[in-house]
Parts: C-alpha cells; sequence; structure tokens
C-alpha cells in the first residue's frame, strides 16, 4: 500500500515564499518523499484578520497527521497592527 | 475484458502497469440490485473494473499511456517500423516491452511483444497460463499450434519470409507472428483467432476526442446497409437530444461515391468524408447532417451539423464510438474525452459504462482527464481512478487511488486530490 502524502499546510506572505515552497515540492516529490507542502499565500494582506480566515481554513483541511505553520514577517505584522504612537513607543 | 497492460520503456514510461484489477476487496452492499455496475464479473475472484480515468499534472505522461496502447496495436498489425520510442532521459532499458493480459469469455491470454530498433525480440502468447508459442532471441516453440496439416517447418518459414526482412545477410523479426499466422492460415487455431480477433475489434484506441461523425456511424452500424446506417444515425440523434442539447432533429443524407483507378479524386472535403480504399479505386463516403431547431414563431429551422458548437459535434462522434463499444463488448481507450464538454455531459458518457442500462456485454473505458469535477460524483470508485506522476529516476508513475492507505469509497477525492495528498498536481507558481 501506498502512504498518502503528508501536508504542512503554510501560511505565509510574498510570493518568494510561495516559490520556495513549490521548488521544495518538486525536490521532494523527485526524491520520492511523500510529504507536500500546501501554501496558503496572504500576499499583501498581512492583517491578523485574513491570517485568522486562512489558519481557519487550513485547520478545516488539515487532518491529525498534517501540521500547520505561519511564516510571517514579524515587523511587518506588527506594524500594520499597531498605530503610529503605539509603533514609536515599540 | 483487459485485465493489464505492462508497459516497459516507452516514450515518458520507464516501466509501469496498467491494472483493471477490482481492488477493493469486498463487492459493495446491495451491488446486484443497485443500476451502477462497481465491476465486470468472470468469477468471484476475477473482477475487473467497467472505468479507469487517468488524472495527473500537464506533462506527466498521462497521454503516452494511451500511446502505448496505440503503438501496440499498431505493432501487430504493421510491424515495429518507427514505433521504438524509448525513454531519453533514462537509460534503464535497451528495449521495449508491451505485455497485455485479457479475458475472451472465460479464457486467459497473456500476449508479450518485446523489441528494439531493429527488430522483435521476443513474442510469446499464452491461454490459460500455457504457452500457445513463443519466439524468444530467435528460438521458437510452436507445439501448441502445431497440427498435422501445418508443422514447426511451416511456421518457421513463415516467420523468417513473412515476419522478417533481411538485414547483413540475416534475417530479422520485422512483423508480429501472431497477425501474419492468422492472416495467413486463418482457419488454423482457434485460440490464436480469438487473440488475435480481440486485438482487432475489441481494442479500440483514439488519442483524440474529436471522432468524425461518418466514421462514428459507421462502427455503430453492424452492415453497410442504408437501413442499418440510419439506425445508427437515429441511436446517436436520440440519445444526444436525452443529453439537453438544443435541437429537436437531425436528418442524415449519405451520399457515396466510387471513383476507379484513373478518375481525379475530389479535393474539398471541408464538410468531413470517410475515404475506404479498395482493390479497384476509392469509396468515399460523405455525410451530410442537418440539424432542426425551432425558431421564435416554433417553426423548424435547418442548420448543418457543421454549424453546430464544437461540443456538439465532439459529442455525436463519441456517442457513436461508445454505443458501438457498449453494443459489442470493447474496450474504448481515448485520450482528452472530456474536451469541450460540460462536466455534467461528461459524467453522463462516463455514466453510459456503469449503468447496467447499456453496459450488458462488460465493455470498458480508459481515458485520460483534467476535469476533477467526476472525482465528486458517487459513480466512480477508488479502483478506477489512476493518479499519474512522473520523476526523472521512475519516469510516468501509475497508481490507482485504491493502491493508498485509508482511502474509502465515502471519501471526497476532488478535495483531497488538489489538496495534494495524492501528489500527480502541478506546482506551479508566477
Amino acid at each position: 500500500m501506498v502512504k498518502t502524502f503528508k501536508i504542512y499546510h503554510i501560511i505565509c506572505e510574498g510570493a518568494s515564499e510561495e516559490a520556495y515552497l513549490k521548488e521544495l515540492n518538486h525536490y521532494l516529490r523527485e526524491s520520492g518523499f511523500a510529504v507536500f507542502f500546501n501554501v496558503y499565500n496572504v500576499c499583501g494582506a498581512s492583517q491578523y484578520k485574513t491570517i485568522k480566515n486562512k489558519y481557519r481554513e487550513a485547520l478545516k483541511r488539515k487532518k491529525n497527521t498534517d501540521e500547520i505553520f505561519i511564516w510571517l514577517d514579524n515587523d511587518v505584522f506588527k506594524r500594520k497592527k499597531l498605530s503610529k504612537d503605539e509603533l514609536q513607543k515599540f | 475484458m483487459l485485465s493489464s497492460f505492462k508497459i516497459q520503456n516507452f516514450k515518458s514510461i520507464l516501466e509501469e502497469t496498467i491494472s483493471l484489477k477490482y481492488a477493493e476487496g469486498k463487492a459493495p452492499n446491495r451491488y446486484k440490485e443497485s443500476e451502477i455496475i462497481p465491476f465486470l464479473e468472470i468469477n468471484t475472484n476475477t473482477r475487473f473494473v467497467p472505468c479507469l480515468m487517468f488524472l495527473g499534472a500537464n506533462a506527466s505522461g498521462k497521454s503516452n499511456l494511451i500511446e502505448a496502447f496505440f503503438r501496440f496495436q499498431h505493432i501487430i498489425f504493421n510491424g515495429i517500423d518507427k514505433c521504438f520510442i524509448p525513454n531519453k532521459l533514462n537509460y534503464k532499458f535497451d528495449t521495449t516491452l508491451f505485455e497485455l493480459e485479457f479475458f475472451v469469455s472465460k479464457n486467459k491470454y497473456n500476449y508479450v511483444l518485446e523489441y528494439n530498433k531493429d527488430q522483435i525480440i521476443n513474442e510469446v502468447l499464452n491461454k490459460n497460463n500455457e504457452i500457445l508459442y513463443e519466439i524468444i532471441n530467435k528460438k521458437t516453440k510452436f507445439q501448441k499450434i502445431e497440427s498435422k496439416g501445418y508443422s514447426k517447418i511451416d511456421f518457421q518459414n513463415l516467420l523468417e519470409v513473412e515476419c522478417s526482412d533481411i538485414k547483413d545477410d540475416s534475417r530479422i523479426q520485422k512483423y508480429t507472428f501472431l497477425s501474419k499466422v492468422c492472416i495467413k492460415y486463418p482457419g488454423l487455431n482457434a485460440s490464436l483467432s480469438e487473440a488475435f480477433d480481440y486485438f482487432k475489434s475489441k481494442m479500440k484506441v483514439y488519442r483524440a476526442n474529436n471522432v468524425p461523425y461518418t466514421f462514428a456511424i459507421n462502427e455503430l452500424a453492424e452492415e453497410e446497409t442504408n437501413e442499418a446506417i440510419q439506425n445508427s444515425f437515429h441511436r446517436i440523434a436520440k440519445l444526444v437530444k436525452k443529453l439537453d442539447i438544443d435541437i429537436e432533429e437531425f436528418v442524415l443524407n449519405r451520399d457515396i461515391k466510387k471513383y476507379g483507378m484513373e478518375d481525379e479524386l475530389p479535393l474539398d472535403f471541408s464538410s468531413g468524408a470517410y475515404i475506404k480504399l479498395e482493390k479497384d479505386g476509392a469509396k468515399i463516403t460523405t455525410d451530410a447532417i442537418i440539424s432542426k431547431h425551432k425558431d421564435i414563431n416554433n417553426k423548424l429551422v435547418d442548420f448543418k451539423l457543421t454549424e453546430e458548437s464544437l461540443g456538439t459535434k465532439i459529442l455525436f462522434g463519441l456517442l457513436g464510438i461508445c454505443l458501438s463499444s457498449l453494443d459489442k463488448g470493447k474496450i474504448l481507450i481515448i485520450d482528452e474525452l472530456d474536451r469541450s464538454l460540460h462536466p455534467i455531459l461528461f459524467k453522463q458518457l462516463i455514466r453510459l459504462f456503469k449503468d447496467k442500462r447499456y453496459n450488458k456485454n462488460n465493455a470498458q473505458l480508459i481515458f485520460t482527464t483534467h476535469s476533477t469535477d467526476i472525482l465528486d460524483n458517487d459513480i466512480i470508485r477508488v479502483s478506477e481512478i489512476g493518479i499519474v506522476g512522473k520523476t526523472l529516476k521512475s519516469g510516468t508513475t501509475l497508481k490507482r487511488l485504491s493502491d493508498f492507505e485509508d482511502i474509502r469509497n465515502v471519501n471526497n477525492f476532488r478535495k483531497q486530490y488538489l489538496e495534494g495528498r495524492f501528489s500527480g498536481i502541478p506546482f506551479s507558481y508566477v
């Protein structure tokens, strides 16, 4: 019997992250690993609500063996969420 | 009934077997009462699927799987010339091998053909696990087909004269022994004829889904009489109307002209024609199909079928070959079956092969598609979905969903396939 692929659901922003993960998928397929990175791109919309919705979507699709990771630029995320005054304090 | 087809070193395929065995163990509950056929049965241990679909990314080798059938059939009748197309990226094998296992009534046949650029190296035909004849590296075994009238020497002569060409003062086998012996001695052996007839009349391979409708009508009609032709045409037209193509009526006007060897042939075949070459010339059949639509005043208006949509024309040709396969229990192998068809129509086409009312003679359908909508429907089972992938190391690979762990018929295949759980999807980005 063949194993179904283990899926890592990756919530990330930016085309470069997506390209990196797709190339990684290519490499894993050629090497015969039953692992797949499913990309949830939140490109240009790194707001808390968008990411939360994508996380919920991934959670719905997730099977027991799957894992979810969120890759975000910490500074960009914080800047969008905080006001200018708060950011200066920060 | 086709059981399996092994392909070795053909285009992107390095070594792969297409299996049509029903791989779900138990039969589904109350399957005898169901309208949908889960399997075709010879006995409880020998069951085959009526459909097999190939799904996969572009350039994964789906069409090569179909072409392998086409080349295999072509070699049987026309020899190996221009048919050696090995894998150009992986040099694991020097020769190409095809091995087909099939059943005619309850007899199991196994035909092996191995060849390289120059010659056929091995050709073996088995019936119920016993060798009927064997040609391996020029060593032959003909015991099972020998009779008082036809000795080993006759077959040896046939192999050396009819099946071979001379190269560097030695004879090399270019044509299959099976076709030459069955054409030259048609009544020699019932088993040989049975196997040859399977390849000739039961296996139908199409490398595209746009089948010319004149060809499709001829395929469905058992005879070439006007009555049989009109009959088959009306069967197709009736089914087209059932599939909700908005046409009230179809009329067929067939024109057959015979041309002698010295006559000038017409050059304009813009509306399609079926040309049959004969000993003393050619016979050209042209069909003018008129479709009638209702206008705003409820009057019928004539259209040529060539004016109809591409989907309607494709559907017309497809239904002809599908009905013909269903009538005569053929195996229909077709590339890109869903091209230009709505997913709901596409589902109905597959349903023809899965429905007890239509598939009474154990017809089988093998096709490639990019339509994932069919995975959401209840008609396709896990043994009938093949996921095609490709790697440099292994070439084109084929895994049926029934090969995967923990996959049951109740699962939502479409969602899981598009998520990448079975691989076979493109990893694309822009």
